[in-house]
């Protein structure tokens, strides 16, 4: 009865073996892209004067303003890190001070962070936070030429 | 030349050799074709056509075969019985440009799915729109901390003081 149906030959079978190949293929590329956090660190000149937004906050800008009575924000800084997990991502600050962000695990469709801030040898903030995947928090309060520094950090995994 | 009878017009002897005719016409034209030759052979050639034709379309009218008229409108009508196990050989039958093009579509879709699309990202910013952006499970700062979050996006501040 299933004699004509099973008339499978050899170039059938290869041609099945491609494609069992590039479909694991796709998804160990998959897994493979998760094992590190994409993480980019902005930060952030906040003070009252003349209106002024860079351009590189434009994403940000109504967030901000939504919440805090500044109307000059400049961008003073931006890096992007790839880290592995419990990797430490550094970034200089202005005053002495410096940012250190690590992944230390996923939870769900967020990336657990550990930050810290350090003036001098000192660590002024420490915080945990579970951040939402390709979604960012900002950090503010350190002083700064008559105004305050604000870091977004944005996290992201594939 | 012999002269043909005249008695009575072809048509009605046509007729008269379908048993056509009311009853005393008929018995008319019978007395007559008693004593007249010409007029018996008009009508006899009439039967022969008349039984020739009836032959003909009976014989071809035998040979159609109705029943078999049935099954095969019922064939033409009919969806096709295929069992999935069927459904799955028969992508082996499909010719290879098909074969191809199903592969590459599979490989879309799975790169899509991991990969930053529109589409995706769409859907996941549409349900998880109501959830902070981030959740503080713990915070340690030298004086006094405020967590909030925006009203639009839920995106979360947190703010402290150094000092």
């Amino acid at each position: 009865m299933f004699k004509p149906y099973l008339n499978v030959n050899r170039y059938q079978i290869s041609l099945w073996a491609v494609i069992i190949i590039c479909a694991l293929s796709v998804f160990t590329a998959g897994v493979q892209a998760g094992d590190r956090v994409n993480t980019h660190v902005r930060v952030i000149h906040a003070a009252q004067g003349a209106r002024h937004i860079d351009a590189g906050l434009d994403d940000l800008a109504a967030e901000l303003e939504s919440v805090f009575r500044y109307t000059s924000y400049r961008l003073i800084q931006s890096k992007g890190m790839m880290l592995g997990y419990n990797e430490k991502g550094r970034v200089g600050l202005p005053g002495k001070r410096m940012l250190v962000v690590s992944p230390t695990s996923i939870d769900g469709q967020r990336i657990q962070y550990r930050i810290t801030i350090h003036k001098g040898k000192k660590q002024v903030f420490q915080t945990q936070v579970l951040l939402k995947n390709r979604s960012s928090i900002t950090i503010g309060g350190p002083q700064f030429k008559k105004g305050y520094l604000l870091f977004n950090i944005s996290g992201r995994i594939n | 030349m012999k002269k043909q009878c005249q008695a009575y017009a072809p048509e009605v002897l046509s007729r008269f050799a379908d048993n056509e005719l009311d009853d005393v016409l008929y018995r008319q034209i019978q007395a007559h074709t008693d004593g007249c030759n010409q007029c018996r052979q008009v009508i006899d050639g009439y039967r022969q056509v008349s039984q020739a034709a009836s032959h003909a379309i009976a014989s071809k009218v035998s040979t159609f075969d109705t029943g078999g008229l049935g099954t095969a409108v019922i064939e033409r009508v009919a969806p096709q019985k295929s069992g999935g196990f069927k459904k799955v050989f028969d992508y082996f039958s499909l010719k290879l440009y098909l074969k191809v093009a199903s592969v590459a579509a599979v490989m879309v879709l799975g790169l899509a799915y991991f990969q930053d699309t529109p589409l995706n990202m769409n859907m996941r910013e549409f349900s998880e729109l109501r959830e902070p952006s981030a959740i503080v499970t713990s915070v340690d700062a030298r004086s006094s901390v405020m967590i909030f979050e925006t009203e639009k996006s839920k995106h979360t501040v947190i703010w402290f003081s150094e000092t």
